[in-house]
């Protein structure tokens, strides 16, 4: 008698993989489909957990592209506070793979449409990513300009990167009605006023999601540029929901549809790879979960874990941690700085807001 | 007699060169002089007796010690606060909100203001750990670079071509006070009377214009002032922290002294 079963590999059985962090079970969490080398051009972008993945990927050595680089110039954590080596580019958190498309298209295009503006104070403020200038700008053009540098950096790291690490984050997201633009936070929070008339709420679909990640590989792909996309989940929960429900139930609403789109692209398109960041923080397959007291923030030691999986996997060793903490440039500037472990995440704001 | 240690970085030979003017004028003090090698506080030793020590072979004919223990006052001359770091955000970046010069990225001026805190307050701490709260120590930074500076490096003074240089030096000028102004020491930014324009020394005030026909001045000849520059500045010193007026001034201190001592 014969079962399909019989032949499958280790990794295949439950009893076998679970509660395992040894390299060989490590190694065995992730079957990429292409390889990757530590001199393939990474670009990260993504929520709050792509911080994590950025620091951890620079620390162990990756050639993690670094655009707006300001290393050079100052200390990591005020680096940080304006936005600067957080991730690839100066995006801020990139939440929703309709940002991620939007942020794509804008980069691409020759005359993409405006960001909307918010202001607080007498300060005016990106509303596309508000927090990377913590006390806003003088002036509306300064916003308008240093968005156009931006955009412009953006592309150059498009440009050069081979693979992109997508950590999508949230499906619930606001819409800008004017723009049209998805917006990482709600009015109100960081900078603006709520206002329904001018912002809708939205939580996107498997079908929605779906079509916003292939159409930002379309996108690419158009300009000639190669990049293809390893995808995770972020396993950071919402701090908060407008959609009705308990914010458990919407939690796991978003990261079931993320985690759905994200293996039907594996299984069906070859641009896409998922790497299981999502699941060596939340389960117990790597002895985890590895979750911070308020079962929110990921763990160092999980973020750790998750790198360890990602080189072993790729035949790369064992290297979290040892590497230099601040990413190559465009061109390379090999300026180390002192690494800072705090994650910034506009999300935690809307906490503040709570009644 | 009134003892008074000038010491510092390769700016102390203004004061050196016009030494024997400051003597004449204010003869109740007496002067000593130390360069501490490299410009680094790390460079010396500063023992529990008071004596600050070179910790490496000092350059011909300076001291390689001085005993602080023996002064009444202390003139830490040629800090730099850190105001290269402002070169440099200068020379890298637009600043957003001030007149655009054609660089590739922009900064904001938030930005500015706060990395300009974070430098100038390091380096004021580094003063701190020094000086040991020493509060006969008064400092003083680095004069303003003189006009003229035609092959100064950009880095080295960033601001002297901005048309917002005012604002810039403006800003650098308020955050050392501020910065200062938390520790026990006396600090003397650079007297009105001797800044020609924000940012920038009188041409007249310049080692340059003390050199010989037969020299030609070199960019730290435009950074270092000449014995006119210090003993006007120590004429400021003394009447705002020790309470002295010169007795008299015969001649030019420039034409007294050239100690050569440069950069």
């Amino acid at each position: 008698m014969r079962s399909p079963y019989q032949d499958l590999p280790e990794r295949a059985f439950w009893r076998s993989c679970v509660g395992r962090d040894d390299d060989a079970a490590l190694a065995q969490l992730w079957a990429p489909k292409a390889g990757i080398t530590r001199q393939t051009a990474l670009m990260t972008i993504g929520s709050c957990f792509a911080q994590h993945l950025h620091r951890a990927l620079v620390r162990g050595g990756w050639h993690v592209l670094q655009g707006e680089d300001m290393s050079a110039h100052m200390p990591t954590n005020l680096c940080h506070r304006f936005g600067y080596n957080l991730f690839s580019g100066r995006y801020g958190n990139v939440y929703t793979a309709r940002q991620f498309r939007q942020l794509i298209e804008q980069a691409l295009s020759p005359d993409p449409v405006p960001a909307p503006i918010w202001e607080r104070q007498g300060r005016f403020f990106d509303a596309l990513r508000p927090t990377v200038e913590p006390e806003g700008l003088g002036h509306p053009d300064e916003v308008a300009q240093s968005r156009k540098e931006h955009l412009g950096a953006v592309r150059a790291v498009l440009e050069n990167t081979e693979c992109i690490i997508v950590t999508l984050g949230l499906t619930e997201s606001w819409i800008d009605t004017a723009s049209g633009y998805a917006l990482p936070t709600a009015p109100g929070t960081v900078a603006g006023d709520h206002d329904p008339a001018c912002e809708t709420f939205h939580n996107f679909t498997h079908g929605e999601v779906l079509e916003d990640l292939k159409a930002s590989r379309d996108l690419l792909r158009a300009a000639g540029l190669p990049a293809r996309f390893i995808l995770t989940v972020s396993p950071v929960p919402l701090v908060a929901t407008a959609g009705g429900d308990h914010v458990a139930s919407a939690t796991a609403y978003s990261k079931a549809v993320l985690r759905a789109v994200c293996g039907e692209l594996q299984m069906s398109d070859p641009d896409f790879d998922y790497f299981p960041a999502y699941e060596i923080i939340t389960t117990t397959i790597a002895r985890g979960p590895y979750l911070d007291q308020f079962a929110r923030q990921p763990t160092d030691d999980g973020v750790q874990l998750v790198l360890r999986a990602f080189s072993l996997a790729l035949g790369a060793g064992d290297t979290a941690g040892k590497g230099p903490e601040d990413s190559p440039a465009i061109p390379p500037v090999p300026v180390p700085a002192p690494a800072d472990d705090d994650t910034i995440c506009e999300e935690i704001l809307l906490e503040a807001f709570r009644k | 007699m009134t003892r008074v240690a000038i010491i510092g970085n390769s700016h102390i030979g203004a004061y050196m060169m016009a030494r024997e003017a400051i003597e004449v004028a204010f003869p109740t003090l007496e002067l000593s002089f130390f360069a501490l090698p490299r410009h680094s506080f790390a460079s010396c030793h500063y023992d529990e007796s008071g004596v600050l020590i070179a910790r490496e072979p000092a350059a011909e004919g300076l001291p390689d010690r001085i005993d602080l223990s023996e002064q009444d006052h202390i003139l830490l001359a040629g800090q730099s606060f850190a105001i290269s770091g402002l070169s440099r955000m200068i020379e890298d970046f637009d600043i957003l909100g001030l007149p655009a010069r054609g660089r590739a990225r922009s900064v904001s001026w938030a930005l500015l203001e706060e990395f300009l805190d974070f430098r100038i307050e390091r380096h004021c701490q580094k003063l701190a750990r020094f000086l040991r709260g020493d509060p006969r120590c008064v400092v003083a930074p680095t004069p303003f670079p003189a006009d003229g500076a035609a092959d100064l490096p950009e880095q080295a003074a960033g601001w002297l071509h901005h048309p917002a240089a005012a604002a810039l030096i403006g800003l650098w000028s308020k955050t050392v006070a501020f910065h200062m102004s938390g520790l026990p020491y006396g600090y003397m930014p650079q007297p009105d009377h001797l800044i020609e324009s924000p940012g920038r020394s009188a041409a007249a005030h310049a080692r340059a214009a003390a050199l010989g026909p037969d020299k030609t001045p070199s960019a730290p000849d435009y950074t270092h002032m000449n014995s006119d520059y210090g003993f006007a500045h120590f004429e400021a010193f003394a009447r705002q922290w020790l309470g002295l007026e010169p007795e008299c001034r015969t001649h030019s201190p420039r034409k007294e002294y050239d100690h050569g001592l440069g950069p």
